[in-house]
């Protein structure tokens, strides 16, 4: 034993930058949630969609990237900057990287919050940002690392606590996994193009998508759970050996599943495959976790019943568990047939989102404000009541999601005795949803609430107390503990206390499966067969795509016919890989909100599609789909058409220079005979509006396989 | 099950059970690694969210 235990240093914990990602989480949570009852309320009442900036395809990506990006992710950071500190004892790093990250995190939301609804988007979910606030993500979240790098280098503790190692994963996935899916070619300063086109964008963008639910949404939260649930319950967590062993297994299993959000598609059978195995094989970790969560609170019942946070804690971790098994389930092909593009998935997500997200960072936020203001909760009562608020609103928003997903996939697949389908118009099966959308919109609502009376209480909290900014404590140097520990060579501690080689492990877990799912799809050139008669979208069809892109149109109706006969019957031919080849990016869709398009070519006639987007229920009676009227207003604009077509060459699109230096002019002369077609059924339109642009690419999808 | 799907790529079987092969290797030497670690050692680290350098705001709730 040293004599030098007695030298400790003094510093100070940073509580100032905990209490402004708070602050943050509790802000932008109130307004990513508003924004979700406003979505849900669309869906039945379509008379909310206000203006063109208001529709669900605008917003609908503004409430998924508040939830996700500006919610839990200023709560993650909140629990990461209390807990690393006083896990490494040792202040942040830089104040000023601190505070670089808290203000650029804001800037970035803010940034997302005013080009969504212009209609500025990619349209890969939950990537939807284009390329310069792309650009500003990296910076911030290298600023991050930095920082927390930073800190676990100038620690005073010489082991990493469980909590760190997921912080360390969470890192360096997300960096790869935003690289990887935002290599985009920009053509101006909001309008950009994936470098991957169809199967290899929608591989790339469901590695990505899936990967971001486990490392943005689940190891920072499961960090948090072993920071925060032994200091609410006052014990140490269940097993600390099955941390370790959940983690690994955690980081390197869940990067293999991606393709379980493609299954039935034009993906090769070998991707779907391991994406299923994989993802079976994810519930061991995933309930791990689960399991080490709640036996942490073994015996320790009775303060279930007193503690209302341990009450959230303890609703969040079964609803991660509930939804890691679901998850695994609903990748099974048979169920998957019946769940994807309906509302089942929506219910699956929501339950991880409310339950899982919302009530660790409930928990952690009613836990750590009066911590940091040295004082106590401003009201017990309004607590149990957020509590019981808003473990209704998972009910009500879950429960009537199953059933409608349920419903929908079972009547989309209904035959008649004849051999027809019995529900032929797709509407008749979502106007069979509306009370269960409803039910959900209330369920939503009352979460809400609960989260506005949080907000109240908390701020009246804030106001009772003093924030702490600069938290004193004292520890000793590791130079002095290294010295008391020098005969203490266990071999097995060697990575705990290397955080380097920690980051590299984790860095070769997550490579090695994302190598094996995407390397094959890319070099293997018989994994996407070529199809003779597809061509590249003329210039029209092209800005007619990318009025479908600005919309979000991809939000309610995909482009890929599964090879079901429930599907070909109602669609038409099954969709082929080699159809997408030229499209950058993929518009598969997730949600089938309205119909499958990918065979509307040449279904209806162009007046058809002019009223129906004029006035979608002058067309289809009762439609919950929004007008578009601008879209016979608006004069398209054409003076980047040139530029995208060069884009699109550099991308490997064969478009020869003479189609590309007459651009203009061959759109304006598809125009002109689309004008002519819309009046011969006396529609005067102008050959310049948006809406010609659309009807020629509507007119144009999955027509290529069928031309001779 | 792997056999199936992976006859489909040439040349990617022994990709595909070299990198599953990473994993069993790594997960059973994680798992020989958690065996041998000493009960000291575990309680010592379980202990880490309550240890935070002396906490001098006495203040403090």
């Amino acid at each position: 034993m040293s004599t030098k235990t007695t030298s400790l240093e003094q510093f100070y914990y940073d509580n100032k930058i905990v209490r402004n990602f708070s602050l943050a989480t509790i802000l932008w949570g109130v307004i990513g949630m508003t924004v979700g009852v406003i979505i849900a309320t669309q869906l039945f009442a379509p008379s909310w969609n206000l203006t063109q900036y208001g529709t669900f395809g605008r917003l609908r990506p503004l409430h998924t990237n508040a939830v996700i990006f500006a919610f839990v992710g200023n709560a993650i950071f909140a629990g990461v900057y209390y807990s690393l500190q006083r896990l490494l004892k040792a202040r942040m790093y830089s104040d000023f990287l601190s505070n670089f990250h808290f203000w650029g995190w804001q800037l970035i939301i803010v940034a997302a919050a005013i080009t969504l609804p212009l209609g500025i988007t990619t349209s890969h979910e939950y990537a939807e940002l284009e390329w310069p606030i792309d650009i500003a993500i990296t910076l911030v979240w290298v600023a991050f690392g930095i920082n927390m790098f930073g800190t676990i280098f100038k620690r005073r503790e010489r082991h990493l606590y469980v909590a760190i190692w997921f912080y360390i994963a969470t890192f360096i996935t997300v960096a790869v996994l935003h690289l990887t899916n935002s290599m985009q070619l920009p053509i101006s300063l909001f309008k950009s193009y994936y470098v991957y086109a169809g199967v290899q964008d929608a591989l790339i963008q469901w590695w990505y998508g899936h990967n971001a639910v486990a490392f943005f949404l689940t190891t920072p939260f499961l960090g948090m759970m072993y920071y925060f649930l032994p200091k609410m319950a006052n014990r140490p967590v269940y097993s600390y050996r099955l941390s370790i062993l959940h983690f690994w297994a955690l980081i390197f299993i869940y990067i293999w599943a991606g393709p379980h959000h493609l299954l039935y598609s034009s993906l090769p059978d070998w991707a779907q495959s391991l994406g299923v195995v994989f993802s079976i094989m994810l519930i061991a970790p995933s309930w791990g976790g689960m399991i080490n969560g709640l036996l942490t609170l073994r015996g320790a019942w009775d303060q279930v019943r007193e503690n209302t946070l341990l009450k959230f804690m303890v609703v969040g971790i079964t609803s991660y568990g509930m939804a890691t098994f679901e998850g695994p389930m609903l990748s099974l092909k048979n169920i998957n047939a019946i769940a994807h593009f309906t509302d089942w998935i929506v219910a699956h997500v929501h339950v991880g989102a409310l339950g899982w997200n919302g009530f660790l960072t409930f928990a952690m936020l009613y836990w750590l404000v009066p911590r940091i203001f040295q004082t106590n909760l401003y009201s017990e009562k309004l607590v149990k009541t957020h509590f019981w608020i808003g473990t209704i609103g998972i009910a009500f928003y879950a429960i009537p999601m199953y059933i409608s997903g349920f419903t929908q996939g079972m009547m989309w697949k209904q035959f008649t005795a004849e051999g027809t389908l019995q529900y032929g118009n797709f509407l008749d099966t979502t106007l069979q949803l509306l009370p269960m959308h409803m039910m959900r919109a209330l369920g939503g609502t009352l979460y809400l609430t609960g989260a506005i009376l949080m907000a109240y209480n908390l701020f009246k909290t804030m106001a009772q107390g003093t924030l702490l900014a600069n938290e004193k404590a004292e520890a000793a140097p590791l130079a002095i503990i290294e010295e008391k520990h020098e005969s203490d060579g266990h071999w097995h501690r060697w990575i705990e206390k290397r955080p380097i080689q920690l980051l590299v492990a984790s860095l070769v877990m997550i490579l090695v499966g994302s190598l094996v799912e995407l390397v094959p799809t890319f070099m293997v050139k018989s994994n996407v067969p070529t199809i003779e008669s597809v061509k590249p979208y003329s210039s029209l069809e092209l800005e007619g795509r990318d009025i479908y892109i600005r919309e979000g149109c991809v939000s309610c109706h995909s482009q890929l016919v599964r090879p079901f006969r429930s599907e070909t019957e109602r669609y038409g031919e099954f969709s082929k890989s080699g159809e997408f080849v030229y499209d950058h990016p993929f518009l598969w869709g997730s949600k089938r909100t309205g119909p499958d398009l990918h065979r509307e070519g040449g279904k209806y006639p162009d007046s058809w599609h002019y009223h129906h987007m004029r006035e979608p229920s002058s067309m289809s009676p009762g439609s919950i789909m929004p007008n578009y009227a601008w879209l016979l207003e608006q004069t398209l604009n054409t003076s980047q058409t040139k530029d995208k077509l060069a884009a699109m060459k550099k991308l490997g699109v064969p478009y020869s220079t003479d189609e590309i230096a007459n651009a203009v002019k061959d759109l304006n002369t598809q125009a002109k005979a689309i004008q002519a077609n819309l009046a011969s059924e006396k529609i005067k339109v102008s050959q310049d509006k948006e809406i010609i642009a659309l009807i020629a690419y509507l007119q144009r999808l999955g027509t290529d396989i069928s031309k001779k | 099950m792997f056999k199936q799907f992976i006859s489909t790529i040439p040349g990617a079987d022994n990709y595909m059970i070299f990198s599953l092969l990473i994993f069993l290797t790594f997960f059973v030497l994680v798992g020989v690694y958690l065996l041998w670690m000493d009960k000291k050692h575990l309680v010592e680290m379980e202990q880490m969210p309550f240890n935070e350098g002396n906490n001098l705001n006495k203040n403090l709730k």
